[in-house]
């Protein structure tokens, strides 16, 4: 299966689970929830994939995906502190 | 553990030839969420993950310095050390002022002193420990 493929799963089962978990209302603030979250674990992979391939350029890197160091520090720290972000990112990267 | 691995030997062979100091930070700071996934995996409890975590990012500390005490924590347990201990002691050596690498020694020295990966490298539970071998 490909990583792509897992990550897709993952985000959508992040999104159904969030969903369904709640009722009326608060379904649709769930969804955004879990969309925002793999929206977290995107940006970080995005910008993990880019400094890994050209770590000389990773402040333009950092600047292209509009990021500070202290935004970046801020990214991985929110990424690391959520279990199934962490493994997202972690599957994603390897 | 495996992934862990891989993950770290991705970020090792990078071209470091033209990698200052500055984007080292980076790319420490890059492995935090895969190494915290891996303690998790080796059994630190959740609770634990999230206080440290906290406790770090509160005190203003970058997430080079995370990896580096989450990686420190990794390899004492690797090497036969008690799961319980993470958070009590993280939190009583930055409240003594410790950050960046004195912080991860002392979590080191900490675990050393209970003869945790002793003797010839070896822990407790007589796992060889991987000092050294894919730190940035």
């Amino acid at each position: 299966m490909s990583t792509r493929f897992r990550r897709l799963c993952f985000g959508t089962a992040l999104i159904l689970a969030a969903a369904c978990s709640r009722s009326g209302g608060e379904r649709a603030a769930a969804a955004d929830e879990g969309a925002s979250a793999m929206a977290l674990v995107d940006r970080a992979v995005a910008v993990a994939l880019a400094i890994r391939t050209n770590p000389a350029a990773g402040d333009s890197i950092l600047a292209a995906h509009g990021l500070t160091r202290a935004a970046f520090d801020s990214l991985m720290y929110d990424v690391a502190a959520d279990s199934a972000l962490a493994r997202a990112y972690a599957e994603a990267i390897r | 553990m495996k992934r862990l691995l891989a993950f770290a030997a991705l970020v090792a062979a990078a071209p470091f030839a033209q990698v200052g100091d500055s984007m080292l930070t980076i790319l420490r700071a890059l492995e935090l969420p895969a190494l915290v996934t891996e303690a998790r995996r080796v059994g630190v409890a959740e609770v634990a993950v999230r206080d440290v975590l906290e406790a770090l990012r509160s005190r203003g500390l970058p997430a080079e310095d995370a990896a580096r005490v989450v990686r420190e924590e990794i390899d004492a347990i690797d090497a036969g050390a008690p799961r319980d201990n993470f958070g009590a002691f993280v939190h009583a050596q930055l409240d003594a002022g410790l950050r960046g690498r004195a912080l991860a020694e002392a979590i080191r020295a900490e675990h050393q002193a209970r003869d945790v990966g002793r003797p010839e490298g070896r822990g407790a539970q007589g796992r060889a420990t991987r000092r050294g071998g894919s730190r940035l």
